[in-house]
């Protein structure tokens, strides 16, 4: 846990300060594209590997498939409630680029 | 980007179950983690050099924290609402939506206080949450970039799937995403724990 919060903190100043070179700033979309494919990539493979969770899927799995999609449309609801009493929320700034 | 984050995660999966031997489960754990440090890093380069971001979540100030606290109500809703569809009682369906998507802390502790069965419904639960926010985040992008990104995700907001709701939106959406994450990662044990006791 400290190691990944601490190297978010990092590349903020790193990036906050402009330390590295601009080369290496133009390159963070790539990197951050291949870092979160290998990422989803070794976490398919632990769940893959993880026997408890292969084996309870039919079992378990269409109740924790409705529980989970029920507790994600419930927060989704109150969320964009919370949008439309407070305007300035996230909307204005669309990413420039 | 929908497909690229499905197929990479599938094809984890199978070869996880079809061709790694078991003993590499301990390294992948690990490799995990690096992965995800090393995409933070990115992430946190990425967040630093939008220097307006932190002027702008000062604006909304203390109004950030309806943020976390709508998104873990509604979770706990949502979870005792189709909990009930499946019969189960309100003590079971609200702890395991208080997971928030941490899987294994909520997984461990109903395991460890309560019973066996409702904590790997909880893992699973969790787990599927996470899984599906990763296919929903830009889904959500491409209809509009808002506060709505970072409801599917819940705790995982400030590390797993922090990257992708900056890869898919603004800087600033990440930096309230990350807060939010927080907030509700440090609810899961204090919620959990309580709810399945009730």
């Amino acid at each position: 846990m400290i190691l990944i919060i601490s190297s978010l903190l990092l590349g903020v100043l790193l990036g906050y300060f402009e330390i590295l070179p601009k080369k290496i700033f133009d390159l963070t979309d790539k990197l951050i594209i291949i870092g979160l494919v290998s990422l989803l990539f070794s976490m398919g493979a632990e769940i893959g590997l993880n026997d408890k969770i292969m084996a309870n899927l039919d079992k378990l799995g269409l109740q924790a498939l409705v529980l989970a999609v029920g507790s994600i449309m419930g927060s989704l609801g109150l969320i964009k409630l919370l949008e439309n009493m407070i305007a300035d929320f996230g909307r204005e700034d669309k990413r420039q680029r | 980007m929908t497909i690229l984050i499905i197929l990479s995660m599938v094809s984890g999966i199978l070869v996880g179950q079809f061709f790694l031997p078991q003993q590499v489960a301990n390294i992948l754990n690990e490799t995990t983690m690096y992965f995800l440090a090393f995409l933070l890093l990115g992430v946190g380069i990425d967040i630093g050099q939008n220097k307006e971001v932190i002027s702008k979540i000062k604006k909304i100030g203390w109004k950030i924290i309806l943020v976390p606290l709508m998104i873990g109500i509604g979770s706990i809703i949502g979870a005792i609402l189709s909990g009930w569809l499946l019969t189960l009682p309100v003590n079971e369906s609200s702890a395991i939506g208080a997971g928030f998507g941490w899987y294994s802390l909520s997984g461990v502790l109903i395991t460890e206080i309560y019973d066996v069965q409702i904590g790997s419904l909880a893992f699973l639960t969790n787990i599927f949450r996470e899984l599906l926010a990763v296919i929903l985040i830009p889904l959500l992008a491409k209809k509009q970039e808002s506060l709505t990104l970072i409801a599917p995700g819940g705790a995982t907001t400030m590390d797993t799937t922090l990257p992708l709701i900056v890869k898919s939106s603004t800087s600033k959406l990440g930096v309230i995403a990350f807060i939010s994450g927080v907030v509700l990662s440090f609810l899961v044990p204090i919620l959990v724990p309580i709810l399945i006791k009730l």
